[in-house]
C-alpha cells in the first residue's frame, strides 16, 4: 500500500498565481518559503483483507485512517471502513455493494470496475465542518449501499 | 406549537448572512438550541455556520462560550455534540487558547465524559488550541495516557495534545515512548508526531535514530520524512544513517527519496 505526496509551501507562492509552477520549486525546505514541505502519509493502519463466503461471492474489506503529515497537529485523520461484496453467480452480470462506515469528511467513493458503487460527498468544506468530521463526530454508518450491476473486467 | 415556532426561528436565524452581526444570532441559535430538550440531531447545516467565529471580535465570541458550555453539559447527546461543534469554532481561532484557558478543567471533564467522537478523541481537540495548547493542560491528560483500557486512537490524540503543549518536557515525552512497549502499532504515528513536535530531547533523537532503523518500512518511511523536518544541527547527527539510507536499493523508492531530500538539508546550497 502507498499514499502520495502532499506537499506544503510557504511564502511568496504560488510565483505565477493563481497555480503553482516549476518555478516554485526552490528545492530548499523548511524555510517557509515557497517549497516548503513534502511529505507521504503513514500506512500504518490501513488494510484489505479478501475472503470468500461463498463459491460465487467474495467479500473486500478495506479499513484506514490516514492523516495528512504536513497538517502538524490537526489531530486526527480521515478514517473508513468499507465491506465491498461482490457476486457472480451469473457470470456474465456480476453485482456489487457497499457497507460503508467513515469521517463526515472529506468525500469517500468506492468503484468496482469503473463503476461506483458507493458515493457520500461532505455537506460543505468549512475548517469547522472538516474539523468536526475529522474528530469523528457526526461519523457516517454503517450505511448499506444498493446492489448494483458492475462490469466482468 | 412551540417546539414549531422554535425550528422555525432557528432555521431563520441560520439563513443570516455571516456577518459581523452574526455572532449574535449565532448567540441565539445555540441558546434556542437548549430550548429543545427533545432535539434529535444537530442540524448538518450548523458547524458552516459557525465558522465565522473564528474571525469575530473576542468580546462577542465571549458571549457564546456560557451557551456552549451548556450545550456542553447538557445530557442530551445532540446538544453535547452542538456544543462540541461550537468549541471547535472557537478553538480555531488563533486566540482560543487565551480565551479558553480559565475553563480547561472543566473543557476536560466535560469533552471526557460527554464525549461525541466516533472512537472516543474528544480530548484531542484540546489539540486545536492557538498559539499552542497551554501547559497546564499537562496534568490533566498525562495521567491518561496510563489508562490500559484507552483506544489507540484515543492515545494518539492524547499525546497529540501534549506534544503539542509542552514538545520538550520529559514526562510527556517519556509517557508516550513508554506507551509504544504495548502499542508497537503506534511507532508510526509517534515518530511522526515526534517529528512535527521538533523536540529536541534526547530520547526523542535517540527514538528517531531507532525509527530509521526499524523493520516496518512504513515506520522508516515516517522516520526519514520526521529527520528531514528538523534542524539542520539534528539533521546531521542522522548523516551516515540517512546516507546508507538513501543509497540502499532494497528500501522502497519514497524512503531513499526522503532520505536523499534530509540530506540535501545539510548539503551546500
Amino acid at each position: 500500500m502507498q499514499t502520495g505526496i502532499t506537499e506544503n509551501y510557504g511564502f511568496g507562492s504560488p510565483v505565477h498565481p493563481p497555480n503553482l509552477s516549476s518555478a516554485d520549486e526552490d528545492g530548499k525546505y523548511n524555510d517557509c518559503y515557497l517549497a516548503n514541505a513534502t511529505g507521504h502519509a503513514s500506512t500504518g493502519s490501513m488494510s484489505v483483507t479478501v475472503s470468500f463466503p461463498g463459491s460465487h461471492a467474495a467479500t473486500a474489506g478495506l479499513s484506514g485512517s490516514a492523516g495528512n503529515p504536513l497538517v502538524f497537529f490537526s489531530g486526527y485523520p480521515t478514517s473508513w471502513n468499507m465491506a465491498v461484496s461482490l457476486n457472480d453467480a451469473a457470470p456474465s452480470a456480476p453485482t456489487a455493494q457497499a457497507v460503508a462506515s467513515h469521517t463526515c469528511y472529506p468525500a469517500h467513493t468506492v468503484t468496482v470496475n469503473g463503476t461506483t458503487i458507493y458515493n457520500f460527498q461532505p455537506t460543505d468544506n468549512s475548517l469547522t465542518t472538516i474539523t468536526k468530521c475529522l474528530s469523528g463526530i457526526g461519523y457516517i454508518g454503517p450505511v448499506t449501499g444498493q446492489t448494483y450491476g458492475v462490469p466482468t473486467h | 406549537m412551540a417546539l414549531l415556532a422554535a425550528s422555525v426561528m432557528t432555521g431563520l436565524l441560520f439563513l443570516a448572512p455571516p456577518d459581523s452581526a452574526a455572532t449574535t444570532s449565532i448567540k441565539q441559535t445555540l441558546e434556542g438550541f437548549l430550548n429543545q430538550p427533545n432535539l434529535k440531531e444537530a442540524p448538518a447545516t450548523l458547524s458552516d455556520r459557525l465558522d465565522p467565529l473564528r474571525s469575530q471580535p473576542v468580546a462577542q465570541v465571549r458571549e457564546i462560550l456560557p451557551a456552549t458550555l451548556s450545550l456542553l453539559r447538557s445530557e442530551n447527546p445532540s446538544h453535547q455534540e452542538i456544543g462540541s461543534i461550537a468549541l471547535i469554532a472557537i478553538a480555531l481561532r488563533q486566540d482560543s487558547a487565551e480565551l479558553l484557558g480559565p475553563i480547561i478543567p472543566e473543557l476536560v471533564t466535560l469533552l471526557e465524559t460527554h464525549d461525541r467522537t466516533h472512537s472516543g478523541t474528544a480530548l484531542g481537540l484540546l489539540a486545536l488550541l492557538n498559539p499552542k495548547p497551554p501547559v497546564s493542560l499537562v496534568p490533566y491528560l498525562l495521567p491518561r495516557l496510563a489508562d490500559s483500557k484507552a483506544s489507540t486512537e484515543k492515545l494518539s490524540a492524547l499525546s497529540q495534545t501534549l506534544l503539542r503543549a509542552a514538545p520538550d518536557d520529559p514526562a510527556v515525552l517519556g509517557a508516550i515512548l513508554n506507551l509504544l512497549q504495548e502499542h508497537p502499532g503506534m511507532r508510526a504515528d509517534v515518530v511522526q508526531m515526534m517529528g512535527a513536535a521538533h523536540t529536541v530531547n534526547e530520547r526523542a533523537i535517540t527514538f528517531l535514530g531507532a525509527s530509521l532503523a526499524d523493520e516496518d518500512a512504513n515506520v522508516r518511511l515516517m522516520a526519514v520524512q520526521a529527520v528531514g523536518w528538523q534542524r539542520t544541527e539534528v539533521i546531521q547527527r542522522f548523516e551516515k544513517q540517512l546516507g546508507k539510507i538513501a543509497a540502499d536499493s532494497d528500501e522502497q523508492s519514497s524512503t531513499r527519496d526522503f532520505a536523499s531530500l534530509a540530506l540535501k538539508q545539510i548539503g551546500p546550497r
